[in-house]
């Protein structure tokens, strides 16, 4: 009698370490069903929204530095709240999802924007006893465990909207103390507050709909962050371009070479994912 | 025939309950009444600590551990060299047989009894994934190398094997499978209950997401709508109760879905015989002893078809087999219901007496002993091959490994020359 693949019957004829040989044992072992293959290029273009968000951020901090050491005229702050409040006009009209609730959006604005100011000297004065290095230190940690934590449109463990925007904020905060002025503490705030909150799905949806744009203003971006950078000191410019060499075209190819080494193995043994039904 | 002195080493005894605890109970009568030498190492639960004699006569160490995690003690190997060097000298046992891969006592017995030159077999009872990160820690991390070193390992079936297989990299002839089994005296049918009772559900088990709760909870209110007099009797407890009780309130069904909370296991017969059919939504099972227990009440069991399920019951007569998705069960549910009413279902008795035959305790215990002669029958473990096999699995967490195995060795060497000079002091003194 040929062995079957059950329990509930004795077979005698067989020994118990007997489990259908080679041809039935792992019969219904399947490898690699759900795994995703990456092109070269697609991982690139993945790596540029990576990298986009490291560029905004330092261009926030060389932002920060030409205002406090007075390099740049106070204008320049004004054009990039404008910029912000642009952006953020453009992202509810054009890339939101659905239609916003304008009624409670523009509520929660007018409220945060009044609290904002309200608070600003506040907020302003409130690390400015702790010395300038450890504001600088701190600030530079907290940002790049924001950048950890933030969602750059792959779904995985370790994205946290909440943690990434409150390091990031947290990160502006310490650094406005530094500042003599309320208004420009306050725009430096409103466009922190703009950046780590609204980013990640301002970023999302804009590379969704203009691939091509957002790839040029990504390079753009990272040009003049190189540029700043290289102002304030060459060395890590020149880590920078590294940086982004390493990020946008090494990384990718080692993902795509290392690729054929995926094994996932499935069978009935994998725990069953229950549908819900409507 | 030969007679084998054999330790059973797991973290899960009595008196907690479960499928582990059973299995281990049952098994060490079983032996015990085939004339074999069976002792029973655990941890210490709260006071219930030292040697203890069950009714059954079977003796029971109580060792004092720590227990860190969701019953398991603290691995700490080098710390536990005395205790289980003692033990096992003192009892002169062959074998060391640990149960679960979830028990870290079980490992460690059989890491030190397998450097103590004793016999090796390890019995594993759950399925693990390949995917989350904490399976494929305990397997690359634990079990690869637990096992290499193991004699004998023996599965609940045959899915689990496979799955085992996998896991450790073993060899599958090492690999013996041997189902559970269920005492079938402690469940039996009744016949006036079962065809006089409106037709009852019965659902036994922890409310928790492995379980299926979510399902179970899509698949009440359904049923009800579409049958307008069957009842569900829900057992058990966990996290899931909530969801279940709120789903209860939504739809109204207080009086048709009784929920009963958790159960002392004396009084899982009882529940049994008021229904007709039970439902079993698990999302992996290895053996799943509930249904064989409902099957033995005399009920037709309806359950998914996931892990081992699918070998422990002939499909139709005994189960029906769904997909897990609510629609599936529901409408396998009604078609059961419907054979119920018409009479169709098997007579309870007639079933109970075919479950009798298929599972029972001796035979397991018959088909262990096997094990334990091929076990026994194996090349002599040797230190030296021991160290090589761990360095086979892969130098990264070999090298930890062969540390520990020295440590251990070294230890137990130290301890050996102790006894030995106070037992020539006995002499002298003599």
């Amino acid at each position: 009698m040929a062995w079957q693949k059950i329990l509930y019957r004795r077979q005698n004829e067989y020994a118990d370490n007997y489990s259908g040989g080679d041809e039935q044992f792992l019969s219904e072992l399947r490898k690699n069903q759900s795994v995703v293959r990456y092109e070269y290029w697609e991982a690139v273009r993945g790596t540029i929204i990576l990298m986009c968000h490291f560029d905004v951020i330092s261009l926030y901090f060389a932002l920060f530095f030409n205002i406090l050491h007075k390099n740049w005229p106070s204008q320049i702050l004004d054009a990039v709240f404008l910029c912000v409040i642009i952006a953020y006009i453009f992202f509810c009209q054009i890339l939101a999802l659905k239609q916003l609730d304008k009624k409670n959006h523009g509520r929660t604005l007018v409220t945060l924007i009044l609290f904002g100011y309200a608070f600003t000297p506040v907020i302003r004065t409130l690390t400015t006893s702790i010395s300038t290095d450890t504001i600088y230190a701190v600030s530079i940690i907290s940002a790049i465990i924001s950048t950890i934590f933030h969602d750059y449109g792959v779904k995985g463990p370790i994205v946290s909207y909440p943690i990434s925007m409150s390091s990031g904020l947290c990160s502006a905060i310490f650094l406005l103390s530094r500042l003599e002025n309320n208004w420009q503490a306050f725009s430096l705030l409103v466009i922190a507050f703009a950046l780590h909150s609204y980013a990640s799905e301002f970023r999302l949806q804009m590379f969704a709909k203009f691939p091509q744009t957002s790839q040029l203003i990504s390079l753009i971006f990272a040009g003049f962050s190189t540029f700043f950078m290289c102002q304030f000191s060459t060395e890590l410019a020149i880590f920078w371009t590294f940086l982004h060499i390493f990020v946008v075209f090494i990384c990718p190819w080692i993902l795509v070479r290392k690729q054929s080494a995926k094994c996932t193995i499935h069978g009935p043994w994998d725990e069953a994912v229950p549908l819900k039904s409507m | 025939m030969v007679k084998y002195s054999i330790a059973l080493v797991s973290d899960f005894f009595c008196p907690n309950a479960g499928g582990i605890e059973t299995h281990i109970y049952f098994l060490a009568q079983c032996l015990l009444d085939l004339g074999h030498k069976v002792i029973v190492i655990t941890h210490g639960y709260g006071d219930r600590k030292g040697i203890r004699y069950l009714s059954n006569g079977l003796k029971v160490y109580y060792l004092p551990f720590l227990i860190v995690y969701n019953g398991a003690s603290l691995g700490s190997i080098v710390g536990s060299v005395p205790w289980f060097r003692k033990v096992f000298q003192r009892e002169q046992i062959q074998i060391v047989h640990g149960h679960s891969t979830f028990s870290s006592l079980a490992h460690e017995s059989l890491m030190i009894g397998s450097l103590m030159g004793l016999r090796t077999v390890f019995t594993d009872h759950s399925l693990f994934g390949f995917a989350d990160a904490s399976a494929i820690l305990v397997n690359t991390l634990v079990l690869k190398y637990s096992l290499v070193n193991v004699d004998q390992v023996i599965c609940v079936s045959y899915t689990s094997k496979e799955n085992t297989v996998l896991r450790g990299q073993l060899n599958p002839s090492k690999v013996s499978t041997i189902p559970n089994a269920i005492e079938t005296r402690l469940f039996t049918p009744d016949s006036q209950q079962f065809h006089q009772n409106p037709t009852t559900i019965i659902y036994l088990g922890r409310l928790v997401y492995r379980k299926g709760a979510d399902l179970l909870c899509d698949i009440i209110p359904k049923v009800c709508e579409a049958h307008k007099k069957c009842r569900f009797i829900i057992g058990g407890d966990g996290p899931k109760r909530v969801e279940l009780e709120e789903m209860r309130e939504k739809f109204k069904l207080h009086d048709r879905c009784i929920m009963l909370g958790m159960l002392p296991h004396n009084k899982v017969r009882e529940v049994l015989n008021q229904g007709q059919i039970f439902i079993n939504t698990s999302l992996t099972e290895a053996f799943c002893m509930s249904i064989v227990e409902a099957a033995s009440c005399g009920l037709h069991v309806v359950s998914t078809r996931v892990g081992g399920i699918p070998e422990v019951l002939p499909e139709e007569e005994f189960i029906s087999l769904e997909e897990p998705v609510a629609e599936d069960l529901v409408s396998a549910l009604l078609t059961a219901i419907s054979k119920r009413e018409s009479g169709e279902l098997m007579d309870p008795e007639e079933k109970h007496e075919k479950v009798s035959k298929m599972y029972n305790w001796p035979d397991v215990a018959k088909r262990t002993e096997i094990v334990y002669k091929k076990a026994l029958e194996g090349p002599e473990p040797s230190r030296f091959t021991n160290l090589k096999r761990y360095y086979s699995q892969g130098l990264g967490f070999g090298i930890l490994y062969i540390t520990v195995s020295c440590m251990i060795c070294v230890f137990l060497t130290i301890l050996d020359t102790i006894d030995r000079f106070s037992a020539k002091k006995a002499k002298k003194i003599e």
